[in-house]
């Protein structure tokens, strides 16, 4: 990975190692001063190696979560890069006609391929002319590269789409070197007429090696050439099934004689390096194109800064979601070191007493700190690495469906130097905090081990506090509103929420009001329903929000619930006494356990946060995912009522399917459809009408036939205030030229939610999906790229998201393209929906068998939206997960309370012993306590996890018409019985040891 | 008052039931190398409604025999019987529930539990017994009122001055009218203002209620209150000092 939060990775690196080398060596300088108490601090950590363990454990989290989502990070990038240097080779500019598709880069999407991509020699002479002698290139080469289909008559099998790439002799001193499997090299100007090589995944798809023949169609004939070799997969051309062979034969195969379709560039340097010359190469090559339809771009450099930016995606993706786990594990590292601290009073009591001062405590505390969080930091990275590889693995099976694309798990020693800086720097950070929290201990009350009396609020601090709070928040608002940035607005109220009450506590305003005003303020603030802002204040603006404010919500909904049931625990007490207290045996037991925890504020409200924030994305994720995923199961919303996709390449166009089936009825009836579309496809450059961008943008324009428009049933979020019924619109589109239909994307929502998608390269403005009808005036000029030409088109109505087959076009008639550019467009998509009673697979694969010269690739839409599905649920499934590991903090801090709990109240086991208590019942009031507080984190996260879920669903329903909330019981049921079955696991111990408290012994401790 | 060396005797010649019985009572303590002869066989009796006190220099075995007696400490030899059944032939469960019904224990500092409330304080051996919650909230409201804290229920432990949260320990102890009470140092945290109303109260409701008080102390005052005081040295009884006359409010003093 390159980037990391938007800064270049090499920063964040030299930033994080900066911090972590200045901490230490700080550290050190004190150390070395002040050797008397670095010897105590690091002689704590082997005094009690179990509870050494317990704290690494804890610590090491943060860190594994950062490493971990570094490693999907880096493997993301690797695996696409590879992939785009697999197909690309040494190429690192090309040069095709404007419009033409990227075949290179298996992430273009919305780009269109053009009917007549070639040109002629004397083009590619002046683009070798501009670019002779200079220093930039060490290699040019004109090609022709054709998809197209491939059959092996003796082994049957055949390849909808080879790429096909005719190069000269000069290719492979130009291009690099072909390799068989032995890594013998495979010259190209060694192949005699009619011969090619193949790659294995060619070979492998036909069946067909070194020696044996195969047929290649162009326009419907057949060509025989033969196999003179396999080259390895890796090598240019294409990751998936392709082949190399003289540009004569492949320009006698598409009739293109002196004609090329690509001139392809390596730039001097190796593989990656060679890209950076680009920009350079692409100026260079520019005036010996001028003023003609072609267009060099820099496409090695595009695809890796797409490898980039879809690894940042994934990378922020799994930060943003481990965020909360993150924030779990800095409170677990909090409550470990105030418990250390509470476990050590006397102790730091007594050395107070004896002359050390605050800021000696202080550093015992951060010389142990460090050494955890060195320990634990390394531990954590490495195993983030493990943890890393099992994402991975899960992701890769998600991708498997993708023939070109191979997931190759990959991690860049950066990446794990920068987890581990970042981890010892956050846990370094958090022992500091909470050892000044440990050096401020009244020498006698610690001696004596008592209590500290309460200050309720009314120091100078807690009023600075506020203030600041109120300052801060009245700053941030108008500064949001400013800026249209949700999460500054929404944080600013929030700060002045919680920062009134606490003024008013001030000023004797009693804590429990105080926390319970500013709790219930959160929670009212941040789960209002969507648009209750609006209707208040009608004239305020829409602001952007993105993935942070999943976090910020999460955070301060949490911290509010928390605040209003701890400072209101006496009204649960009661309730939970007055529900559970008839059960026989229970009154005593549940008195203690409940008591405890609510008594303990600071203990228990921060693992209740841990355990709630974890609960609340897992109940949130597994609540928004599924909604999702209803709509996955309405088929045909999705496929727009059509059972089969199949798709040619645009060597052996199908003008009319209709008539060709026809022709085929010796591999299919045509009966056996109910109705056949199709669908063709142009490039052109395209701006809105009347838009403040008069910038034209490289796009594709789809267009449909009446078999197409008239059976489809996609749905539309807006149409024209003309058209009643969506239907209407179709037909509209059918019957009339210049119209056209946009798929959701290419309009603008008021929301701007962005959750990392891409957007597309070409979008409308001057209204929003939320505005329900299109202006009437809404019109994109469409520019024929080869004459200049310019058309117009009306935009009566924007697809619903779900129109899966639409994803980003721009939809017309097939008239109307026709009308629009000069070159002949022929259909490559086509759509069949079978009669009641034919199997759909058996008449794919009829279509397949039929078109086979055509390249007909069949795709069964059901299938390919289910497969997608699991693909996306088995991502989002990860995602939850990884959110899951936070619960190991929320688990590991029950289990360190309940384990501290047991030391503390040893007393108090001996003489509930002594008074009547059997074993058993103190093993269950530890059992209960610690039941108590996962359940009750179960509940506040369970609660809050669908309260945003519902608003969130109901805030995007906006833009995804259909998305519907719906309680999921399973999911919410199957997190809570899991996390609570592991915080009882967690407890057993400390609870079991707590039985075995021997009365006596415990009592002679008087 | 009489003073005589035989712990059965003493008791015998009081005339009344014996409600806790021990012979040859014997704790070693095994500190790995060094074992520690705590009890080094003890016989002695202690009649129902009897009030002895123990008494002893730091280190004679006080606390390890009121453990051993009261079934929270296993003795290394011997037998304890308490009201005819012998305390260490019944398993833990069974031990642990004669507790609950027929002892009452008060230590020298308290043990309340801080997080409840005064009256859950005092509850709480009523619940651990299995009376049902209203009826154990009524009694231990009138064991707080009678151990003179009328109107402190609500409040927690910290609330309270050492004096009365010795008060809500003696509730706790008595609450469910137990047969014994064990007194561990009931009064070595309190002043002796403190200790003397203390004291007042435990022999009030040793009279009213008839319960056994063993009490281990080091005050001669509070020995003195005692029907009888067991004097012990180096893990063996010494001698037993019959108190003649209890007078409420005038100690007799008991010197070595």
């Amino acid at each position: 990975m390159e980037k990391l939060f938007g800064l270049p990775i090499n920063n964040v690196l030299y930033g994080s190692l900066g911090a972590l080398a200045i901490g230490l060596l700080l550290l050190a300088i004190v150390a070395l001063r002040n050797p008397v108490q670095f010897k105590m601090g690091v002689r704590n950590i082997t005094r009690r190696p179990a509870q050494t363990s317990l704290i690494v454990l804890g610590l090491m989290l943060a860190t594994l979560l950062i490493s971990a989502a570094l490693v999907t990070g880096d493997t993301m990038s690797y695996s696409i890069k590879k992939t785009a240097l697999e197909s690309l080779g040494n190429t690192d500019v090309i040069v095709k006609v404007k419009g033409d598709g990227e075949n290179g880069s298996p992430f273009a999407a919305g780009k269109a391929q053009a009917t007549d991509t070639y040109f002629s020699k004397d083009k590619y002479s002046k683009i070798k002319d501009a670019l002779s002698g200079s220093k930039l290139v060490d290699g040019i080469t004109p090609v022709i590269s054709e998809q197209l289909p491939a059959i092996s008559p003796d082994s049957r099998q055949n390849a909808p789409n080879v790429t096909i790439l005719g190069v000269e002799h000069s290719y492979t001193n130009a291009m690099g070197v072909l390799t068989d499997k032995d890594e013998h090299k495979l010259d190209t100007g060694k192949l005699d007429k009619n011969e090619l090589y193949i790659n294995a995944k060619a070979s492998d798809k036909l069946s067909a090696n070194k020696g044996d023949e195969i047929q290649l169609f162009y326009g419907t004939r057949p060509h025989t050439v033969k196999v003179a070799g396999v080259f390895k997969d890796g090598s240019r051309p294409s990751s998936g099934p392709a082949a190399v062979m003289q540009i004569s034969d492949l320009q006698t195969i598409t009739g293109k004689a002196d004609k090329y379709n690509e001139v392809l560039i390596s730039n001097k340097g190796d593989e990656i390096e060679g890209a950076k010359l680009s920009k350079d190469v692409v100026s260079k090559i520019k005036p010996a194109i001028q003023s003609t339809k072609l267009q060099a771009q820099a496409i090695k450099e595009k695809a890796l800064k797409d490898a980039e930016e879809a690894a940042s995606t994934f990378t922020s993706v799994f930060l943003v979601f481990g965020e909360f786990s993150m924030a779990a594990g800095v409170m677990l590292i909090f409550l470990i070191f105030v418990m250390l601290a509470a476990e050590r009073r006397s102790e730091l009591g007594t050395l107070r007493a004896l002359g050390s001062k605050r800021r000696d405590i202080l550093k015992i505390f951060v010389f142990e700190g460090t050494v955890y969080a060195v320990l634990a930091a390394a531990v954590g990275a490495v195993l983030g690495l493990g943890v890393g590889w099992g994402m991975v693995k899960v992701m890769a099976k998600a991708f498997a469906s993708m023939d070109a694309f191979t997931l190759a798990y990959h991690f860049n020693p950066k990446s794990l130097v920068i987890s581990y800086a970042m981890g010892v720097v956050t846990t370094f950070v958090v022992v500091v905090t909470s050892a000044w929290k440990a050096g401020r201990v009244n020498i006698v009350r610690a001696i004596r081990d008592i209590p500290e009396p309460k200050k309720q609020g009314r120091t100078i601090k807690s009023l600075i506090l506020a203030i600041a709070l109120v300052i801060i928040g009245a700053m941030m608002i108008p500064a949001g509103l400013k800026a249209k940035q949700a999460a500054p607005f929404d944080l600013g109220v929030s700060f002045i929420i919680v920062g009134l009450p606490l003024l008013a506590r001030y000023f004797r305003l009693p804590e429990r009001a105080a926390f319970t005003i500013a709790g219930i303020g959160l929670l009212a603030w941040w789960l209002q329903p969507e648009g209750t802002l609006q209707k208040i204040i009608p004239s305020m603006p829409e602001l952007k929000s993105g993935m942070e404010m999943f976090f910020l919500s999460g955070i301060a909904i949490v911290a509010g619930a928390i605040w209003v049931v701890m400072y209101n625990s006496d009204i649960l007490l009661s309730a939970v006494v007055a529900i559970f207290g008839r059960v026989k045996g229970m009154p005593p037991m549940l008195k203690i356990a409940v008591n405890y925890p609510m008594r303990n504020r600071f203990r228990t409200g921060m693992a209740l946060a841990m355990f709630s924030l974890i609960i609340f994305t897992m109940v949130f994720m597994g609540t928004l995912l599924p909604a999702f995923f209803s709509i996955y199961n309405d088929v045909d919303r999705l496929s727009g009522g059509f059972d089969i996709q199949a798709s040619t390449g645009y060597a052996n166009p199908i003008t009319d399917i209709s008539k060709s089936l026809d022709k085929k009825v010796k591999y299919v009836a045509k009966d056996d459809f109910e109705a056949i579309g199709s669908m063709a496809m142009t490039g052109a450059e395209l701006r809105q009408k009347g838009a403040k961008s008069k910038k034209w943008v490289s796009y594709a324009v789809q267009g449909v036939d009446d078999g197409y428009a008239k059976n489809v049933n996609y749905r539309f979020a807006m149409r024209s205030s003309e058209y009643k019924t969506d239907t209407q619109v179709w037909k509209a589109l059918r019957n009339n030229r210049g119209y056209a239909v946009v798929y959701a994307s290419l309009v603008p929502t008021k929301g701007n939610y962005n959750m990392g998608d891409k957007k597309p390269d070409f979008m409308l403005s001057g209204f929003y999906q939320e505005d329900k009808k299109i202006p009437a005036n809404t019109y994109i000029e469409v520019k024929d790229p080869a004459t200049g030409k310019i058309s117009k088109l009306k935009v009566i109505g924007v697809l619903e998201t779900w129109a899966f087959y639409t994803y980003n076009s721009v939809i017309t008639s097939q008239d109307t393209l026709k009308d629009m550019v000069v070159m002949p467009v022929a259909p490559t998509s086509f759509w069949f929906k079978v009669k009641d009673g034919v199997g759909v697979d058996k008449a794919a694969k009829s279509l397949g068998k039929a078109f086979y010269e055509n390249g007909m690739n069949t795709t069964i839409t059901e299938n390919s939206i289910r497969d997608q599905m699991q693909a996306q649920m088995m991502i989002n499934n990860l995602l939850q997960w990884f959110m899951g590991l936070g619960l190991v903090v929320g688990i590991a801090a029950l289990g360190v309370i309940a384990a501290r709990s047991v030391v503390e109240r040893r007393q108090q086991i001996g003489m509930l012993r002594a008074i009547g208590f059997k074993r058993g019942m103190v093993q269950s009031t530890f059992i209960l306590e610690s039941s108590f507080v996962a359940v009750l984190g179960i509940a506040i996260g369970s609660v809050l996890g669908l309260s945003l879920c519902y608003n969130v669903v109901g805030f995007l329903a906006k833009e995804m018409q259909g998305l519907e909330f719906t309680l999921q019981w399973q999911s919410v049921l199957g997190i809570a019985a899991i996390s609570y079955i592991a915080s009882l696991l967690t407890t057993y111990l400390p609870a079991r040891q707590a039985s075995k408290v021997y009365p006596a012994e415990a009592l002679r401790y008087e | 008052m009489t003073i005589s060396n035989d712990g059965k005797t003493a008791g015998a010649e009081l005339g009344e039931d014996v409600i806790i019985s021990t012979s040859n009572l014997q704790k070693t303590y095994d500190a790995g190398e060094v074992k520690v002869n705590a009890l080094k066989g003890i016989d002695f009796d202690v009649q129902r409604g009897e009030m002895v006190a123990v008494m002893g220099p730091s280190g004679c075995g006080k606390t390890t025999l009121l453990n051993c007696l009261s079934g929270i400490d296993e003795p290394t030899a011997g037998e304890v019987v308490i009201d005819g059944k012998s305390l260490y032939k019944m398993r833990d469960g069974a031990r642990t529930e004669f507790r609950a019904n027929s002892m009452g224990f008060i230590f020298q500092f308290f043990n309340l539990l801080p997080v409840l409330s005064v009256v859950e304080n005092v509850e709480l051996p009523l619940l651990v017994a299995g009376v049902k919650p209203r009826e154990a909230r009524k009694k231990a409201l009138a064991m707080v009122d009678m151990a003179g804290l009328s109107g402190q229920g609500a409040k927690r432990p910290a609330e309270l001055s050492g004096g009365q949260q010795q008060r809500v320990a003696i509730a706790r102890a008595l609450v469910n009218e137990p047969a014994i009470v064990w007194c561990d140092e009931p009064t070595g945290n309190l002043d002796s203002e403190t200790q003397n109303e203390i004291m007042d109260l435990l022999c009030k409701l040793n009279k009213e209620k008839g319960q056994a008080f063993v009490l281990v102390t080091h005050s001669g005052e509070v020995g003195a209150r005692a029907d009888r005081v067991v004097k012990m040295r180096d893990g063996l009884i010494e001698k037993h000092v019959t108190n003649g006359v209890k007078s409420r409010g005038e100690a007799v003093r008991i010197t070595d």
